[in-house]
């Protein structure tokens, strides 16, 4: 941004000077890439560029189980980490736990050993006829009713995905004949599920779900707005498929055989 | 595909079109002079109407009817123009416009595909609140970037900042609240912003209301008059490809 006088232009030159990155803030402590992040357990080298997100160590184990040929890394708080091998890509799989803290902890040091792209597989529940039972969401955006998501972003800036990971997440669920949808997910903090009924603020939830649906969004879930808000801080791409049933509910087979396809 | 309103004559006092002449493809400019530019590589494209800062042209793509249709500026007139022409019927816009960068190392002659928007702006507070996101359709966007792709311009995909003040981002120091708005433009650099414009984030929150499609595509300021040539070919194109696609998805 440049206006054409030259004395706003110096002050705004000083102005907007910043340190960049955090391992050059602590240039110093330089062994944050030669130690295992305190979290997650892994370091700088391990795992590979693509990473899949699941909601809990059974679906990773799950994911083993299909594609034989993996490698355990790491097994901290809840964070089960298998690197997987196939004839076309490697990846590595973790689990996050429920709620965008863990998921927001767990991006930040896999971006600092090095992960480019995330892939999250979550559950949710479906606001609209158009997203049937099991049926799978693909988010293109979300709506940050969460608290992770405003500390990343200020508010007016939207949470939204990378549009080349979306489709072709798109055309492998296409080609694997997997139905789904593509829209905008209500990301809130409570299990649309089952907490809606028994909380003191029922009436004002239910108000701002309809609003939402007005607005056109499919499904609420617990973290797709802090993923796609992290990962605009740390300038990866990410996107965000979710599936209309109960949370740490056992992945359905066609969706872990597609993965190499959606991954590549 | 997006339900289509059977009613043929509805007619608009604001724009001062009636819903057959204009198409169900909109190209949506600000500038009421660019519009015969855009409307030049549709067949028969001609004048239907004229009022204010609204001129209308219409011309036949492939067979489909679209439209071109000039909004004036900002997100008041965007959501006028935009609530009009879905009430006469239409189902896809895409946004045409010039912005400024934001981003120190932008090359001027790219175009600049807005993803999504950042909604600094009041008008689409009154259609959901600011933890809406203001994206574009998958399908409009796609249609864009594989146009941009084939005809090889260079362009980026991103988030852009839909603003309500034009001086206060060309002269930050003279405004009273010069110290917010330096540090406002700081936080936006460093999200990762591409450019700065201001009608795209109504137009996406609107359309996701009213559950129409919409995507937007910008020019740099600074940049040469081959861009605006560039950019109306991408155009041309973009409908084209959603105008095929849409008949096959109908067909098949």
């Amino acid at each position: 941004m440049t206006t054409k006088n030259p004395f706003s232009n110096f002050v705004y030159k000083l102005y907007s000077f910043n340190l960049g990155y955090r391992k050059f803030v602590c240039w110093w402590k330089n062994d944050i890439l030669k130690k295992n992040q305190y979290h997650i357990g892994l370091r700088k080298g391990e795992g590979s560029v693509n990473v899949v997100m699941v909601e809990t160590p059974e679906q990773v184990r799950q994911i083993a189980e299909y594609y034989r040929n993996f490698k355990v890394l790491a097994d901290h708080r809840e964070y089960l980490s298998i690197l997987i091998h196939t004839s076309t890509i490697d990846f590595l799989v973790i689990s996050t736990g429920i709620g965008t803290p863990p998921i927001a902890i767990g991006m930040e040091e896999l971006a600092i050993i090095g992960v480019k792209r995330f892939f999250y597989l979550g559950s949710c529940k479906s606001l609209s006829s158009l997203l049937k039972e099991d049926e799978f969401l693909i988010v293109k955006a979300a709506i940050k009713e969460d608290g992770t998501s405003r500390e990343y972003l200020p508010m007016i800036i939207p949470a939204v995905g990378d549009v080349d990971l979306i489709n072709k997440a798109r055309s492998a669920f296409k080609d694997m004949g997997i139905s789904f949808k593509t829209g905008i997910s209500l990301t809130v903090d409570l299990d649309p599920h089952h907490l809606p009924a028994q909380i003191p603020l029922q009436a004002q939830y239910e108000q701002q779900i309809q609003v939402f649906k007005e607005g056109g969004a499919l499904a609420a879930d617990r973290a797709a707005a802090g993923i796609y808000a992290v990962a605009t801080k740390i300038h990866r791409l990410a996107c965000c498929i979710l599936r209309a049933c109960e949370a740490e509910s056992e992945l359905p087979l066609p969706l872990i055989k597609s993965l190499p396809a959606v991954l590549s | 595909m997006p339900t289509l309103i059977k009613k043929a004559n509805l007619h608009s006092d604001i724009l001062n079109v009636s819903s057959n002449q204009i198409g169900k493809y909109i190209l949506l400019p600000g500038d009421p002079a660019r519009v015969p530019f855009l409307a030049g590589p549709f067949e028969g494209a001609h004048e239907e109407a004229r009022k204010w800062t609204h001129v209308t042209y219409t011309g036949l793509l492939d067979g489909q009817k679209v439209s071109v249709v000039s909004t004036g500026m900002g997100c008041p007139a965007m959501a006028t123009t935009l609530e009009e022409l879905i009430r006469l019927g239409a189902h896809t816009f895409i946004r045409v416009g010039t912005s400024g960068t934001i981003q120190r190392k932008t090359d001027p002659s790219d175009l600049i595909i807005t993803w999504a928007a950042a909604r600094d702006e009041r008008t689409s507070l009154r259609y959901q609140p600011m933890s809406f996101p203001a994206v574009a359709d998958v399908e409009v966007t796609t249609a864009l970037m594989d146009a941009a792709h084939d005809l090889s311009f260079g362009y980026q995909v991103g988030i852009s900042q839909s603003k309500d003040a034009f001086y206060g981002e060309h002269d930050p120091l003279g405004m009273i609240a010069s110290h917010a708005l330096l540090e406002k433009q700081k936080i936006f650099e460093r999200s990762g912003l591409l450019c700065s414009e201001m009608e795209v984030s109504t137009l996406f929150v609107i359309s996701a209301v009213r559950s129409v499609r919409a995507g937007g595509i910008m020019m740099l300021g600074g940049s040469k008059p081959q861009t605006l040539e560039n950019i109306t070919r991408v155009c041309t194109h973009a409908l084209k490809y959603l105008i095929h696609r849409d008949m096959e998805s109908q067909r098949g």
